[in-house]
C-alpha cells in the first residue's frame, strides 16, 4: 500500500504538471483555437457515430449484428498477439522509471500494479469515448462505460501476458519453450481449432448470394463445438458489452469480472521476466539492437529498422548537396521497409485473388485492380505529403548539424525539397503505371497503346513539379510554424493537434490551389489563342509546366531566405 | 585562424554573449572555459555558422563568415558534446555522406584510416541507433575530420569516451595542432585544458574575464599566483571582476 501511495503522488504531480503547461498553451490564440476547433471536429464524429434516437431498434439490430463478428476478429487479434508478440514491450518502463523505480526499494508485483496503473486513463478514455459513441444501444451509459472498460483492461492484461510469453519463448530457446509449455499448448489448441471454424466459413462462403445469407453463414459456422470452444473466452470477455437487455447484462458480467479476475493472477504468476523486459526498454538504444543479433537488423524505438543498399550510390565529389539528397532518400527507403516490405506485393496478389474468387472472371478483377492502383495514385497527390517526410519536416531536428555544413542555403532547401518530391512523384508514378499496365493487359487498353504511353508521359512531366509545389508548403510551414509542425517521422497525437492539422490542412490545401491557378490560366489563355487542338494542349501544357516551374523557382528562393533567418534556437533545437 | 570581433548574441531579452573578441592562430590550441551558462557553447555555435551573430564579426581562415559563409565552414569542423547523427545512415554512410558534403575526392583511404584511428571497423555498418555513446562521439569526430579541417572547434571531446580514446584523442588533437590546425576546445576538464591548450579564453556571463596562457593571466592577478588552474578558474568565475 505504500507502493501504491507513492505510485499516486508521482501520477498526481505528472497529471498537474501536464495540465500547468495545457494550461499554459492554451493562453496563446493559436494553441486554443487550434484546441477549440479540435474538440468541435470531435464532437462531430462523435455525434456522427452515436446510434443516437429515443427507440433502441436500430442501435440493437447494429448490435446484434456486430456482436456476431466481434469475436471472430478479436480471436485473429489475440492470434496476432500469442503469433508475433503484439506491443512487445507492453509492460517495460521508461528510462526514467527503470532508473527511479526498477532501483528503488519495490517489488515486482509493485512494478506491474503500477504499469497497469499507468494504463488507466487511457483505458478509461477509450471506454468513454466508445461508450459515449454507442448511445442508442440497450444498456445506459453508465453501465456502459465500465462495461467497456472492462472489456479493454482484460484485453490489455492478455496483450501483456501475451507478449512476455512470446517474448520468453523467442529469446530463451528451447529452455523458454519448456517454461511456457501450458500456455503455448493451450494456444496452439485454440489456434488450430480456430483456422478450422476460418476455413469451414470461408467454404461456405462460397454460396453466399445476399447479406441475409452471408449472416446464416457466419452464425452457422459459429455454432460448431470447435467453434463454441475456440471463442468461449472471447464470448465471456464481450457478452456484457453486447448484452441486448439489463437482465443478460447482470447474467453476463460475472462471467467477465471472473475472466479479468483470473488474467490479473495470471499476469502476477508470469515467471517471464518482467524485470528484463523493463530493462531492456530502459536501455539505449544500442542495447536493444545488440539483443538483435542479426547484424542486419537494428531496432529505433519500436521499429525494426533493415540496412539495405542505398537507392543510388554516392560519389564523393560532385554537387555537394546531392548528398543531402542520397540521405533522405535513403531514409525514405529504409524506413519503407522497416514497415512490412512484403506487404506491397503481396497485398493486391490477394486482393486479385479474393475478387477473382468472388466475381469469377479475370479481367474484371485485374480492371477493378488497376482502378485500386489509379485511385491510390491520384490520392498520393493529397496524401502522399502528409505521410511521406524526408525533408525538412525530418530534419529541421538536427537544424545545428544541417547548418554547420558548408552549403547554401538554397542548396539545402533544393535538395530538401527534391528529397521528399522524387519519393511521391516515383510512388505516384508507379501506382499510375502499375494500374495502366494492367489495364493494356487485361483489356480495355489493350488497343489504345499509343493514348496510354502519351498519358503516362504526360504524368512524368506534370506530377514531379506538382508535388514539388505542394511539399514546398508543407516545408515553408516547418520553417514559418515550427510549434505546429511535428518533426520526425512520427505525427503527434491529440486534440489540440487535430485541430492544429484541420486549419493547416485548409491553409495548405487553398495555398495549393492558387498555387495552381496560375499554370492553368497560363494554359487556358494559350488553348484560347490558339484553339482546341492537339498540338494546342501540347503548348498549353507546356506553358502550365514553364508557369508552375517558375512558381516553385521563386518558392525555393523565398523559403532559402527563411532557412537562413532561421536560428536553431526558435524550434528549440539547441541549448543557449 | 579564427577572428571573432566584438561578438554579442542575445535570445530575446537574455545576452548569451556580450562584446567578445579574440584570435586563435593555426596551430594554436585554445581552451574556452567558463562555469554553466557562460556562453561557450553560444560562441563555438556562432563560429562554426549554426547560430548568427546578433553583433559583431566572425572569419575563419580569412572568409568572413556572414559574407561567404560556405567557404568559411568548409574549412572548419564542430564536433558537439552531443552528436546528433542521422536516423538511417551506418557509420560508414555518415563518413561517405560528408565526404560528398566536403568534396573530399579521396573519402575511402582517409575514412579507412579513421576507422582504424578510432577502432569503428567492427561497427561500420551499423546505425546510430546500435552504437553506445562513446561510439557515437567516436563517429563524430571521425566525421569532423574527415576532410581535414583548419580549424577545429570541439565541445567536451571527450564526453563518453573510454581512457584509450581520451589517450588517443588528446595525441589526434596535438597531432593536428601540430600540422597548422587551429583548435579551440570548450570544457569543463580543467585538467584537459591544462594538459593540450597553449592559451585560455574565460568567460562569465557571457563576457570575457580573461585571456592568454596561465602564467600571462596570472601576471594579471598577483594574488593568483602559485595556483593551479582549478583555483585559478574558480577565482576568475566565482569573484566579481
Amino acid at each position: 500500500m505504500e507502493a501504491l501511495g507513492h505510485f499516486v503522488y508521482l501520477f498526481r504531480m505528472q497529471a498537474r504538471n501536464r495540465a500547468r503547461g495545457f494550461l499554459a498553451r492554451m493562453k496563446k490564440p493559436q494553441y486554443a483555437i487550434a484546441m477549440v476547433l479540435g474538440l468541435a471536429y470531435f464532437g462531430m464524429i462523435l455525434r456522427f457515430w452515436a446510434w443516437s434516437g429515443e427507440d433502441n431498434a436500430p442501435g440493437t439490430a447494429l448490435l446484434g449484428g456486430i456482436a456476431l463478428t466481434v469475436p471472430i476478429m478479436l480471436a485473429i487479434v489475440v492470434a496476432w498477439w500469442w503469433l508475433w508478440g503484439g506491443h512487445r514491450f507492453a509492460l517495460s518502463l521508461d528510462r526514467a522509471e527503470v532508473q527511479h523505480l526498477v532501483a528503488g526499494p519495490f517489488t515486482r508485483r509493485d512494478l506491474i500494479n503500477y504499469k497497469l496503473l499507468k494504463a488507466q486513463p487511457a483505458v478509461w478514455l477509450t471506454a468513454l469515448l466508445i461508450g459515449t459513441a454507442m448511445g442508442g444501444t440497450p444498456l445506459p451509459w453508465a453501465l456502459r462505460v465500465p462495461t467497456i472498460w472492462l472489456l479493454f483492461t482484460t484485453l490489455h492484461l492478455h496483450q501483456i501476458i501475451a507478449s512476455l510469453t512470446h517474448a520468453g519463448a523467442t529469446e530463451k530457446g528451447l529452455t523458454g519453450l519448456k517454461r511456457m509449455w501450458l500456455p503455448i499448448t493451450v494456444f496452439s489448441a485454440a489456434l488450430a481449432g480456430f483456422v478450422w471454424t476460418l476455413a469451414a466459413l470461408l467454404r461456405q462462403l462460397k454460396e453466399v448470394d445476399s447479406a441475409q445469407a452471408l449472416g446464416l453463414v457466419f452464425a452457422a459456422a459459429l455454432d460448431t463445438p470447435v467453434a463454441n470452444t475456440v471463442l468461449f473466452p472471447f464470448d465471456l470477455v464481450l457478452a456484457p458489452t453486447f448484452s441486448l437487455s439489463l437482465p443478460q447484462w447482470a447474467e453476463a458480467l460475472p462471467g467477465a469480472v471472473a475472466l479479468l479476475a483470473l488474467h490479473y493472477v495470471w499476469i502476477l504468476r508470469t515467471d517471464t521476466a518482467f524485470e528484463e523486459a523493463a530493462a531492456e526498454a530502459g536501455r539505449n538504444k544500442a542495447g536493444l539492437v545488440e539483443a538483435v543479433k542479426d547484424g542486419r537488423l537494428a531496432m529505433t524505438g519500436n521499429v525494426t529498422v533493415r540496412v539495405g543498399a542505398t537507392p543510388f550510390p554516392l560519389r564523393p565529389v560532385g554537387r555537394p548537396a546531392v548528398a543531402l539528397l542520397w540521405k533522405n532518400s535513403v531514409s525514405f527507403v529504409r524506413q519503407l521497409q522497416s514497415g512490412s516490405p512484403i506487404f506491397w506485393p503481396v497485398a493486391p496478389v490477394f486482393l486479385y485473388v479474393v475478387l477473382l474468387y468472388v466475381s469469377g472472371e479475370p479481367d474484371t478483377a485485374a480492371t477493378a485492380i488497376a482502378g485500386i492502383f489509379l485511385v491510390l495514385g491520384g490520392m498520393l497527390t493529397v496524401l502522399g505529403p502528409l505521410a511521406i517526410r524526408n525533408d525538412f519536416r525530418d530534419d529541421l531536428r538536427r537544424l545545428p548539424l544541417l547548418r554547420s555544413y558548408p552549403l547554401a542555403s538554397r542548396d539545402i532547401v533544393l535538395a530538401e525539397l527534391a528529397s521528399s518530391t522524387l519519393a511521391v512523384s516515383l510512388a505516384q508514378l508507379a501506382m499510375v503505371g502499375v494500374g495502366l499496365a494492367i489495364l493494356v493487359v487485361s483489356g480495355p487498353l489493350r488497343e489504345h497503346l499509343a493514348l496510354t504511353a502519351a498519358g503516362f508521359a504526360g504524368a512524368v512531366v506534370v506530377l514531379p513539379p506538382v508535388n514539388g509545389v505542394s511539399l514546398s508548403i508543407h516545408n515553408a510551414q516547418a520553417l514559418l510554424l515550427p510549434a505546429w509542425t511535428p518533426l520526425g517521422p512520427k505525427q503527434a497525437g491529440g486534440l489540440e493537434v487535430m485541430g492544429q492539422q484541420m486549419i493547416l490542412v485548409a491553409l495548405t490545401g487553398s495555398v495549393l490551389l492558387l498555387a495552381l491557378l496560375a499554370p492553368l490560366m497560363a494554359a487556358a489563355t494559350v488553348t484560347l489563342r490558339i484553339g482546341l487542338s492537339f498540338g494546342a494542349i501540347a503548348i498549353a501544357v507546356v506553358a502550365a509546366l514553364i508557369t508552375l516551374w517558375a512558381e516553385l523557382a521563386l518558392v525555393v528562393t523565398w523559403l532559402s531566405e527563411v532557412f537562413d533567418a532561421t536560428d536553431p534556437p526558435e524550434l528549440g533545437a539547441v541549448r543557449s | 585562424m579564427i577572428r571573432v570581433e566584438d561578438f554579442s548574441k542575445s535570445y530575446g531579452d537574455v545576452l548569451a554573449v556580450s562584446g567578445l573578441s579574440f584570435e586563435a592562430a593555426p596551430g594554436e590550441v585554445l581552451g574556452l572555459v567558463g562555469p554553466n551558462g557562460a556562453g561557450k557553447t553560444t560562441t563555438l555555435q556562432a563560429l562554426c555558422g549554426i547560430i548568427r551573430p546578433t553583433k559583431g564579426r566572425i572569419t575563419i581562415a580569412g572568409h568572413d563568415l556572414a559574407d561567404q559563409p560556405v567557404a568559411a565552414k568548409a574549412a572548419l569542423a564542430f564536433i558537439p558534446d552531443d552528436p546528433e547523427h542521422f536516423d538511417h545512415l551506418t557509420l560508414e554512410e555518415h563518413l561517405r555522406f560528408v565526404g560528398r558534403i566536403y568534396q573530399v575526392s579521396d573519402t575511402q583511404p582517409r575514412m579507412e584510416a579513421l576507422l582504424d584511428e578510432f577502432e569503428l571497423q567492427d561497427h561500420r555498418r551499423k546505425l546510430p541507433s546500435e552504437l553506445s555513446r562513446g561510439m557515437k562521439q567516436k563517429l563524430a569526430i571521425a566525421c569532423g575530420l574527415l576532410h581535414e579541417p583548419s580549424v577545429l572547434l570541439l565541445d567536451e571531446p571527450l564526453t563518453g569516451l573510454d581512457p584509450a580514446a581520451i589517450r588517443r584523442m588528446k595525441v589526434t588533437i596535438q597531432d593536428r595542432a601540430e600540422a597548422g590546425t587551429t583548435v579551440i576546445i570548450s570544457s569543463h576538464l580543467l585538467h584537459l585544458v591544462e594538459e593540450l591548450c597553449t592559451r585560455i579564453l574565460v568567460l562569465r556571463n557571457g563576457k570575457k574575464v580573461a585571456a592568454g596562457s596561465i602564467s600571462e593571466i596570472v601576471s594579471h592577478r598577483p594574488e593568483l599566483e602559485g595556483l593551479g588552474l582549478e583555483e585559478v578558474f574558480l577565482a576568475l568565475t566565482e569573484t566579481d571582476s
